[in-house]
């Protein structure tokens, strides 16, 4: 009806004028039983028509997704929204006291939301390698060398949304990451008067699969990630570490045609945010990995197989915090638990993200 | 004794969550949810019980007091129903009181209190932008009181009507 009122708008509105002159008074006034318009000639519904309009309203969003520094091994499952940014510089200071080396790993990470629920990801990194020992004859020796490390790309592609963040029941944010590793980490003609520290990558293109997962359950969010990470032959030479950290081929060996296992990549952490405002929390992470003897592509490996398990506890704030401009600072130590034919590694991490938000906002809000 | 201080933190975490989902601002709006997926399957009275716990939780929810209306009203308890909306109405003070006056005047133009409709709904008449349907409704209130010049002024006139009645922002 509303739509053939205002289709025929002007015939309707004469069709009223009309009436209006033409009707007695009596017939205008609206009927005292009050039921429709009474005699009165308007296209219009009648009165219990007009309150079938009448009808609940939907409840109206509760957030809560405070914007928080997150887990240092495990990524976030929702993406960052279009037009929104952010930059990350971590630290991750990877200290061997076993063969007396540490490994400064700084990667930097722009992500950029793409829309449609996807988000790309970059991490250039920066790497300062100290070696006190020489690895090959057990003596001591002191070697420390700076350059860049792999790149690594990422596409996250977000599945679901956290249904309700605070029923633990209700659907998780779920998405998928593809991951790609270029190797522009030297790896090849090293020096050895610096005992290994000037290898900076593996050498290796991976490719990786990951599946996210992040629950809100308030004041709590439950972060877990799991994948599968294909590294591609290559060849590698003297003096070379492999990806165990421990396993060296000798200064005198020619070209070596490497073939690493498949990689097992899992980590979860569980987050207590204390304070929404401030991003303020704790979280307690887990990683592992584990590289098994077979390559899901390109059958048995030659490099060593090895598996870890840590534990990380880590503390988070968020300042400063406006709509368009955020920072979240992070810092944590990773703590090994468990490993076989890998270094016993302690990681003190450090973390800032600079968010810089568009109309939308940030990632899970 | 070790396990029992080991049992501390685990409690405290428990707890600590517990307390989050039973503040009442989130109380309030997961009884308001359950309710409003109740009036959808027509549950009508135990949307009741779920919005008159919500409205423990939080009395001022112009949400929850709509919907309230809303079953009132289903259940031909008008003036009850008029209660709740007047309530809301008095907690707001700007443009978002519109969708309210517009159900309130519902009520009274299908309970037949038109006088009251149009006193009513004489309180957007002077604002810039009027909402959907309202032109429609303060045209009607006019007629049932017999200003039917006016009535058909109203229809005529050109005035900015906001294209869809938006749900007011509550929080």
């Amino acid at each position: 009806m509303t739509f053939l009122f205002q289709k025929r708008r002007p015939f309707f509105v004469l069709l009223g004028i009309l009436s209006l002159c033409l009707i007695t008074p009596p017939l205008v006034r609206a009927s005292s039983s009050g039921t429709g318009t009474g005699d009165f000639f308007l296209p219009m519904s009648d009165d219990e028509e007009m309150a079938k309009d009448f009808q609940a309203l939907a409840p109206p969003f509760l957030p809560w997704g405070p914007n928080t520094s997150g887990p240092f091994f495990t990524g976030t499952a929702e993406v960052e929204p279009i037009g929104s940014w952010y930059l990350e510089p971590f630290a991750y200071d990877y200290i061997t006291p076993g063969v007396s080396a540490s490994s400064l790993y700084m990667p930097m990470r722009l992500a950029v939301g793409l829309g449609h629920n996807v988000e790309l990801d970059t991490f250039l990194s920066l790497i300062q390698n100290w070696q006190g020992v020489d690895p090959s004859q057990g003596i001591a020796h002191s070697a420390s060398h700076f350059g860049v490390g792999n790149t690594h790309f990422e596409i996250k592609w977000q599945l679901t949304s956290d249904d309700n963040v605070y029923l633990p029941w209700a659907r998780p944010a779920m998405a998928l990451t593809f991951d790609f590793w270029v190797p522009s980490g030297q790896y090849q003609n090293l020096n050895p008067q610096d005992y290994g520290a000037d290898q900076l990558g593996n050498g290796t293109y991976n490719e990786g699969v990951m599946f996210l997962l992040r629950k809100h359950v308030k004041p709590f969010m439950v972060y877990l990630q799991v994948g599968d990470i294909v590294e591609n032959p290559s060849t590698v030479g003297a003096g070379y570490t492999f990806n165990n950290g421990l396993t060296q081929l000798p200064w005198n060996e020619g070209a070596f045609h490497m073939v690493d296992g498949n990689i097992t990549y899992y980590s979860g952490a569980l987050e207590d945010v204390l304070n929404t405002e401030w991003g303020a929390g704790w979280l307690l992470e887990f990683y592992g990995e584990t590289q098994s003897g077979t390559n899901l592509f390109f059958g048995a490996a030659n490099a060593p197989a090895w598996s870890f398990f840590w534990l990380a506890p880590e503390l988070e704030l968020t300042w400063p915090h406006t709509q368009k401009f955020a920072a979240t600072w992070g810092a944590g130590v990773a703590l090994p638990v468990y490993q076989s034919n890998y270094p016993h590694t302690y990681t003190p991490m450090g973390t800032v993200t600079l968010y810089f938000n568009g109309p939308f906002g940030y990632r899970g809000m | 004794m070790l396990k029992r201080f080991s049992l501390i933190p685990l409690v405290t975490l428990v707890l600590s969550g517990c307390a989050a989902t039973t503040e009442p601002p989130v109380r309030a709006w997961l009884s308001e949810q359950k309710a409003y997926a109740e009036i959808k399957q027509g549950h009508l009275e135990q949307a009741e019980t779920d919005l008159k716990k919500a409205l423990r939780d939080n009395p001022t929810d112009p949400t929850i007091l709509n919907n309230m209306a809303f079953i009132q009203f289903k259940e031909g308890e008008f003036q009850k129903a008029i209660g709740y909306l007047e309530q809301v109405r008095a907690l707001r003070s700007n443009d978002n009181d519109e969708p309210y006056i517009l159900n309130e005047a519902r009520i009274l133009i299908s309970s037949h209190h038109y006088r009251k409709a149009l006193t009513l709904l004489s309180l957007i008449e002077p604002r810039t932008k009027w909402p959907h349907g309202y032109r429609k409704m303060l045209a009607k209130a006019l007629i049932h009181n017999g200003k039917n010049a006016k009535a058909l002024a109203i229809l005529l006139e050109k005035h900015d009507e906001a294209g869809m009645m938006t749900q007011p922002t509550t929080h």
